[in-house]
C-alpha cells in the first residue's frame, strides 16, 4: 500500500518537469533574453523559426509587425500565469470559505443565499459575460482576475458545502463544540484541514482551466490590452497568416498545449492519488 | 404537484431574475448607461430622449421594472451597429448556432457512451488506458488551437476541407469535429465512471450470479443507472451551448449567435452582448429545470437536492 501510495507515474514526473521548466521560463525567461516584446521591425517581418530554416536571431520567428516571437511567449507566459494563479487564488479562497459556511449552517438562510449565488453564477456563461465586461469595464488584468475568480469560485462551494456537510456531526466536531469551540473556531481550525485535498486537487484543475480561459478571451480579442504579449492574443493574430507563416500561430499554441496538458495530467494524477470526487 | 417541483420551479424563476438583474447592472456599472446604448456621435436629442426613456432620474429599482416589463414585451434592447432589435437578430443567428451546437451534442453522444462502456466493462485493459488518456488530453487542450490545427492541415496544407462559413455540408466537419472533442472526453470519463460504480453494486452481481450474459447485465441492467449522472452532464452541456459555441464560431468563421457576440466586440454594440447573456442564461436556466423535473417524474426517490 505505502509503496504504492509513494510511486508516482512516469508521465506525472513528466507534467511536473515541464510545468516546473515553463514557471521558470515565464519568471526568468523575459530577464535572460531581453528582446522588447513590443518592438515592431517591419523589415524582419514573419521570419520562421530556427527549425524551419531561421536565424539565431530570432529563434522562434517573428510575428507580422516583425516582432521577436520567443520573448512575446516569454512575456505572454508571465501575464498568463499571473492572471490564472491570481484568480485561483481568489476564488479558491471565497469559494471553500463560503461552502464551508454553507455546508456547516446547512438548510440555514445562509445556506440557501449561497447556493442561490452559486446557481445564478452557473447560469451566467463566462465567455459571454467576459465580452460583456471587456465592452463595459475595459480589459484589463484586474478585470481579467475577477472574471478567472467568478468563473471558478462556484466549483469550490460545492466541494467544501459537501465535505463540510457530512463531518459536522462527526465526533471530532463535536467534541470540540462540546469543549465551548465556535463556529468560527470549528470552521477554520476542524473542518478546513479536511478540505485540504479536495481543494488542491480542484485548484490544479481549475489552473489549468483558467489557463485555457485567459487564452480563449485574448483569441477573442479581449484578452489583456494589445500590444501586451498575451498566447491566446498571438494565436488570434496568427490565424490571418496560416498559409504564409504557420509559426505565428501555431509556436504559442503548442506552448499553450503544454502547459494546458501538463497542468490536466497533474490534477488528473493528483485527483486519482487522492481519491477525490469533483465531477457530479 | 408535489412542493419539490415547485419549490424547484420557484428557484428555477428567481434565478432567472437575478439574471436579469446582473445583466441590468453591467448595462448601469459605468454610471451613464446612454453611452453604451447609444452609438458614437449620437446628437444630444437623441441623448436625451435615451435618458428619458431609461428615466435615469428615476430610483433605480423603477429602471429595473421598466427593464424587466421591456423583457417581457420582447425588447432586449436595439442593436447599435445594426440599427435592429436585438431579439431580432438573435433569433436570426439561432438556427446556425444550433446546427453546429447539436450535430456536436449528438455525435458526443453517439461516440462517447459506447466507448465508455467498452472502457468500464474492459477495466484496466490497454483500451481503457489509452481511451482514458485520451480523453484526459481532449479535455485539457485548447478547443481553439485545435481548430486551427485543423485549419492548416486539412485547409491550408492538404485543401481537403472548407475552413469557414456554413455554405455546404463540408464546411460542418471541421467545426463539428472540433466542437466534439471536449463534450466527448467529458461524457466519455463520466459514462465510465458511473458504470463502473454501478457494475459493484448487489443488484448486477445478483444478475450476473443468476446466470445472465455479462452483455445483457450491462445493457440491461447497469447502464440504465449509469447514466442518470451523465444524463445531468448532457443536460448542462446543452444548457451551455450558446456559451460555448462562441470561440468555435469565431475560429471557423461560422456566422452564428456566437459570431453576432464577438463581432458586437468591435462595433461596441452593448445592447446585442447584453441581449445574448441574458437569452443564453435564460435557456440555461429552463433546460436545466427541466432536466430536474424530468428526473422527479421518472424517478419517485428524486427529491430538490440541496
Amino acid at each position: 500500500m505505502t509503496s504504492r501510495a509513494l510511486r508516482v507515474p512516469p508521465r506525472a514526473v513528466l507534467a511536473g518537469v515541464v510545468f516546473l521548466a515553463i514557471i521558470v521560463a515565464a519568471v526568468v525567461g523575459p530577464i535572460v533574453w531581453s528582446i522588447d516584446p513590443t518592438h515592431t521591425r517591419l523589415l524582419a517581418r514573419l521570419q520562421p523559426p530556427v527549425f524551419a530554416g531561421g536565424d539565431w536571431q530570432h529563434p522562434l520567428g517573428t510575428d507580422p509587425l516583425g516582432r521577436d516571437i520567443l520573448s512575446r511567449l516569454l512575456h505572454g507566459a508571465r501575464a498568463s500565469l499571473l492572471i490564472s494563479v491570481t484568480a485561483t487564488l481568489v476564488g479558491g479562497s471565497i469559494g471553500t470559505l463560503s461552502g464551508l459556511l454553507a455546508g456547516f449552517h446547512s438548510g440555514k438562510p445562509i445556506d440557501h443565499l449561497i447556493t442561490f449565488l452559486v446557481d445564478v453564477q452557473l447560469a451566467l456563461p463566462f465567455i459571454l459575460l467576459a465580452i460583456a465586461a471587456a465592452l463595459v469595464f475595459g480589459s484589463s488584468l484586474p478585470v481579467l482576475i475577477v472574471l478567472g475568480a467568478l468563473a471558478t469560485w462556484p466549483a469550490y462551494t460545492r466541494v467544501a458545502r459537501g465535505v463540510a456537510i457530512s463531518l459536522r456531526e462527526r465526533e471530532f466536531v463535536l467534541a470540540a463544540r462540546a469543549l465551548g469551540g465556535h463556529d468560527v473556531h470549528l470552521m477554520l481550525r476542524h473542518l478546513l484541514p479536511n478540505l485540504a485535498g479536495p481543494i488542491a486537487v480542484l485548484a490544479t484543475l481549475s489552473l489549468g482551466n483558467l489557463i485555457l480561459f485567459e487564452s480563449a478571451l485574448g483569441f477573442l480579442g479581449i484578452g489583456i490590452k494589445p500590444p501586451a504579449p498575451s498566447w491566446g492574443t498571438m494565436i488570434g493574430e496568427g490565424r490571418e497568416y496560416l498559409s504564409r507563416a504557420w509559426w505565428v500561430a501555431t509556436v504559442p499554441g503548442m506552448a499553450l498545449v503544454l502547459v494546458t496538458v501538463s497542468v490536466g495530467v497533474l490534477g488528473d494524477t493528483f485527483r486519482d492519488r487522492l481519491d477525490v470526487r469533483t465531477e457530479p | 404537484m408535489p412542493r419539490y417541483v415547485l419549490l424547484r420551479i420557484l428557484r428555477g424563476f428567481l434565478t432567472l431574475l437575478a439574471v436579469v438583474a446582473v445583466t441590468f447592472a453591467l448595462g448601469r456599472a459605468t454610471g451613464d448607461p446612454v453611452a453604451l446604448l447609444l452609438p458614437q456621435g449620437a446628437t444630444v436629442e437623441d441623448v436625451l430622449a435615451m435618458r428619458a426613456r431609461l428615466g435615469l432620474d428615476q430610483p433605480m429599482l423603477t429602471q429595473f421594472g421598466r427593464y424587466l416589463s421591456d423583457i417581457a414585451q420582447g425588447d432586449f434592447g436595439t442593436s447599435l451597429v445594426y440599427n435592429r432589435p436585438a431579439l431580432d437578430l438573435i433569433l436570426e443567428r439561432l438556427p446556425t448556432t444550433l446546427r453546429l451546437g447539436l450535430t456536436s451534442f449528438l455525435l458526443a453522444i453517439t461516440v462517447g457512451v459506447p466507448l465508455g462502456v467498452l472502457a468500464a466493462t474492459g477495466r484496466g485493459s490497454g483500451f481503457d488506458r489509452f481511451v482514458r488518456d485520451v480523453s484526459l488530453a481532449l479535455q485539457s487542450l485548447p478547443s481553439f488551437f485545435i481548430g486551427i490545427l485543423g485549419i492548416l492541415l486539412f485547409g491550408v496544407t492538404l485543401r481537403w476541407l472548407p475552413t469557414f462559413g456554413d455554405a455546404t455540408l463540408s464546411h460542418y466537419v471541421l467545426p463539428v469535429v472540433t466542437m466534439t472533442l471536449l463534450p466527448l472526453a467529458l461524457i466519455l470519463r463520466l459514462v465510465r465512471a458511473s458504470l463502473l460504480d454501478v457494475l459493484s453494486e448487489d443488484y448486477v452481481r445478483t444478475a450476473r450470479a443468476k446466470g445472465l450474459h455479462r452483455a445483457w447485465v450491462v445493457v440491461r441492467h447497469a447502464l440504465r443507472n449509469a447514466l442518470i449522472p451523465v444524463v445531468t452532464v448532457l443536460g448542462l452541456q446543452l444548457a451551455s451551448l450558446i456559451g460555448g459555441s462562441v470561440v468555435i464560431e469565431t475560429v471557423f468563421a461560422w456566422p452564428g449567435v456566437g459570431s453576432l457576440a464577438v463581432e458586437a466586440i468591435a462595433g461596441r454594440d452593448f445592447p446585442i452582448v447584453q441581449a445574448v447573456v441574458l437569452l443564453s442564461s435564460a435557456a440555461f436556466v429552463l433546460i436545466n429545470l427541466l432536466v430536474d423535473l424530468s428526473y422527479a417524474l421518472l424517478d419517485p426517490r428524486v427529491e430538490v437536492t440541496q
